[in-house]
This record gives C-alpha cells, structure tokens and sequence, in this order.
C-alpha cells in the first residue's frame, strides 16, 4: 500500500506535536504510599484486641489510577480494597485485629497501575506482663524453636506437687541459672512421665539437677543451642543430692530410663559431672 | 501463552533446586571446614531428613562414625564426651542420620547409642540382610561398649518380635543371646539378653533363663553382685523370671518402631 503525499504530512504533524507535547509538558508527579500507625514495633503486652492502620497515598497529579491495597497478618490476608480516583488522594483503611502472642509480622501493600509500595511492621502482643513475656521474648531473641504459647508457661510455687514424685521447684533446676524465672517453667507432660516411669523402675527417688531452661539460662549453663531442656522435655538425674555415685548406680538409673520411651539418653562418660541426662 | 507458562514453571522448580544443592554444598564445606555441628544441624534440620541430598547424607554420615570412634577412644582413656562435643548434639546427629534412612549409615547407627530409639527403629528398617551382619559384629566384638551391646542386643530384639528375620538369622542372633549371657559380662548387657532371649523362646536360653531367675548364683557367676547397687541380683533374677512368664521387654517392639511426638 503506497501513502499519498497528504497523508504522509498528516502523521508527520501528529508526531512532531505530540513530541513537542511530552518534551513542554512537565511530568505529572505520582505518589505511592502506604504506611502502617502505631502501634506497630512497640510493645502491646496484654492488648488482645487493637485497631490495625493502614495510610494509603496514592495517585497521579491531575490522572486516574486504580490500586488494591492489602492488610495482611501472619501471612494472612485480612483485607483488601479497591480504589480509583483521579489525583493525588489519601485513604485510611482500619481493621480490628486480635493479636495472638507472640509477634506477628504484618505488612499493608498497594498495588497499582502506577507502581507498589509495602510497609511492614510487627505487633509485639504479650501474655500478661509476667515473667510469661520475659521467657517467650528470650525464644526470638536466641532463635530458639518451637517456642512456647502463654498458657504453656505456667506458674507455680516451687513446692507445688506437680507430678506425684516431682515438684515444680525440682523440675525448673529449683530455679537458679538454668532458669532464673521464679516460679515460671514449661514442662511438658511427656518429661514427667518419663520421670515418673524412671522412679517406679528404678524403686527409689531421683534428684534432678536441671529441668526446664529457658534460652538464656540454657545458654548460660553452656547448654547445646537447641536442647530439649528448653523445650521441657530433658532432666538431668541422680541418685542422690550430693551427686555422687558410681557408674554402676549410674547405669542402674539408666537402665531404669531406657525403658521408658527416651529420645535421648547418655552415659556415664558423657558429662565430666557424671550427670545422667534423659530426654522423652 | 500455555508454553511460556510451563517454561516459567520449569525454570523455576529447577532453579529452586539449585538453590537448595548450593546451600547443602555450603553445609558439607562447613562440617569440613570445622563450624560447630549443633548449627550445620539446625541447617539441615531446617531442610528436613527426606530433602536432603546424598553427599550432605554422607558427610553427616561419615561425621558420626568419626564421633562414634571418637568417643569409643575416650571412653578407653576415661575421657568424657563434653570435653570434644556436647552429647546433647551426638544425641541430635544420631536422630538426624537415622532418620535418613540410608543404608551406608548401617555402621555408623549400629554404634549411636545416644539417641533413644531412632537409630534402633532404622536398623531394623533396613532388615535383616542389610542391618544383621553389622548389628552381629559389635554384639560379638569383646572390645565393644556395653551401651553399644545392649543397642545392638535391643535392635536383634526388635527384628526378632517384628517378624524380620529368617532361620538363619534367627540363628545367628541365637547365637548372640547366648554368648552375651555366658561367661563374665557387665549387668545392663546381661539384662538385655534376657530381653533378647526372652522374645527368642528357645530351649537352651530358656534353660539359661530359669537358672538365671531361679538361682542367685548364676548371677554371681556372671559377675553381678550386690555391691553398689543393693539388688542387682534380685533385679536380675526378676527379669528372667518376666521373660519366662512370657512378659514382654520394654520398650514394647511396637513403641520402637512408632515415632511419636512428643504430647505439648
């Protein structure tokens, strides 16, 4: 197909004006905002139920656009919009949240013909503002997991009979470095079994010299980074307060343990202090 | 559209692998390399048992025999495991290398007796021809570990109550019950082989089992006495009793062989 000379002038005009257009024109300016209020990266200790903001700002100057914003928490999404509007505007977009211990990362996106943008925050609920916070904050703080949920952290008085053989004090190491938290501890239900299988076996009383550790007395007694003291499962045995036995006592008590379902269970020549460590 | 699609697909999956190959490369360089075992297990843990690749199996594999030597070195030498690696992470190693299911671990798992019931539940996995020939050598080994003997003696229990095990592996083991409950042996491997013997219910052990539960003496004889600990003999005789009476060991076969989380 061959152009006739007039139609040839015609695109040629339209082009010219149309860069002449773009180069005079100054560009539109474009915005694309969101930004999460407070209360994010502070502590919300015992705030179960708060109001999650979400500041979207968004537009061209003197031009359309259209835009999904998303509130998503703990890799859930809780909401999302669509906008359109023409200029440059501003949307506040709230949702009542619960905020389930511990952290959860939430992030407030926009998504649009103009561009993206995300802001990313933290809700740092608590338990209780006990000792309950103090212990679960120590499991982010050493990468320590699975970490516990509140109502696994109990609290009890040292002399509380626990399991029929053991008292609370015994099994959280009688709460000096190993676990310095009075009265708080997570024992889990398969460590006192454990133990008390271990007694009936053996026919005598056990002492414990470590129980529950929580990540900062685990690491303060030089404990492995990821034992099961933290997790309630593991004690530390003898025979006797003094810690003083032979390897055949030992073995006596070892053989009583291995029958009861460990998952960890040393010897003799383990640990300089001749402890017996068993974990279920 | 539709092949543009898939080719995405494709290179994504690949590259994904890739990714994954780099970084259990990286772990092997670094157990070669000497950074501490308990992270390179976090790592690999992280990865899962059933996702990690055959070299990185076989340098955690190879680590736990050097270990498994290491420790048998110490133990001549009354030289505590703490002093060159937390036994906690010996124990963590030995759950890990189990857990692969790998029959070049055969060796290595036959020696871990720090792990509870792991390495037990994957030696018999692997079965009778794969697992016996090594299991039989350390039961037999006079130089072997009394832990070591009674994890082997446990595993030959298990294979036995499972079913997995032909006539002449039932000889065998036999034959391993009987050595094990004759002549001078330390008291947790005698009990052991009561357990063993018991599930075997053969005469001649049987035989062996009702002096053992019926005379003292014949504890005595096999170098148990009531010195540190008051009633090893009774306890002794107890067992055999038990295992006669058709009661079976603990840990039952069948708990072995479950694995079991933890309740919360």
């Amino acid at each position: 197909m061959r152009l006739k000379i007039w139609q040839i002038v015609m695109v040629s005009f339209v082009v010219v004006v149309l860069a002449v257009f773009a180069t005079v024109t100054p560009a539109r300016a474009q915005t694309v905002n969101a930004a999460l209020d407070n209360p994010f990266n502070t502590d919300l200790t015992g705030v179960f139920e708060f109001e999650v903001g979400c500041t979207v700002t968004y537009g061209i100057e003197g031009g359309w656009s259209y835009a999904y914003i998303y509130l998503t928490i703990a890799g859930e999404q809780q909401w999302s919009e669509y906008i359109e509007w023409y200029d440059i505007n501003t949307k506040y977009l709230a949702k009542k949240v619960v905020a389930k211990p511990y952290d959860r990362d939430i992030t407030c996106e926009v998504s649009g013909n103009i561009g993206y943008d995300t802001a990313q925050g933290t809700i740092r609920a608590g338990c209780d503002n006990t000792e309950r916070d103090v212990i679960a904050r120590e499991y982010d703080q050493f990468g320590v997991t699975p970490k516990p949920f509140c109502g696994d952290i109990r609290n009890q008085s040292p002399n509380y009979q626990y399991a029929p053989h053991f008292n609370w004090g015994e099994l959280n190491g009688y709460f000096t470095t190993g676990n310095p938290h009075y009265g708080y501890g997570w024992i889990k239900s398969s460590l006192t079994n454990g133990l008390e299988a271990t007694r009936s076996n053996y026919g005598a009383s056990i002492y414990l010299s470590s129980g529950y550790r929580c990540p900062h007395g685990n690491a303060a007694v030089r404990g492995v980074s990821n034992s099961l003291h933290m997790q309630g499962r593991s004690a530390d045995m003898y025979n006797n307060s003094c810690k003083c036995w032979t390897q055949s006592q030992f073995d006596a008590l070892r053989s009583a343990a291995s029958t009861t379902g460990t998952v960890e269970l040393l010897f003799w020549t383990s640990y300089s202090d001749r402890h017996l460590h068993a974990a279920w | 559209m539709r092949i543009l699609l898939t080719l995405f697909l494709v290179l994504l999956v690949t590259g994904t692998a890739a990714a994954q190959g780099n970084s259990q490369a990286a772990l092997v360089q670094a157990l070669t390399k000497g950074v501490a075992l308990e992270h390179v297990l976090t790592e690999v843990e992280s990865i899962g048992p059933k996702r990690v690749d055959a070299e990185l199996r076989g340098a955690l594999i190879a680590r736990l025999e050097q270990l498994n030597q290491q420790v048998a070195d110490a133990i001549k030498i009354d030289q505590t495991v703490d002093t060159f690696i937390a036994p906690e992470t010996l124990a963590q190693l030995s759950r890990l290398v189990a857990d692969f299911r790998d029959p070049r671990a055969v060796a290595a798992l036959s020696r871990a007796t720090y792990g509870g019931p792991a390495a037990v539940r994957a030696l018999v996995a692997f079965g009778e021809q794969t697992a016996l020939p090594t299991v039989m050598k350390v039961a037999m080994a006079p130089s072997s570990h009394y832990t070591e003997v009674e994890h082997v003696l446990t595993t030959m229990r298990v294979l036995v109550e499972q079913g997995k095990v032909s006539p002449a592996g039932r000889a065998q083991i036999q034959a391993a019950a009987k050595a094990r409950l004759t002549g001078d042996q330390y008291f947790t491997i005698v009990w052991h082989a009561i357990d063993l013997a018991g599930v075997l219910k053969d005469p001649e052990l049987n035989a062996i089992l009702n002096d053992l539960a019926t005379d003292p003496n014949e504890s005595v004889r096999r170098g148990i006495v009531n010195d540190e600990v008051p009633d090893l003999i009774v306890r002794t005789q107890k067992r055999a009793a038990d295992r006669l009476a058709g009661e079976p060991p603990l840990p039952r076969a069948a708990d072995i062989m479950t694995e079991r989380r933890p309740e919360p």
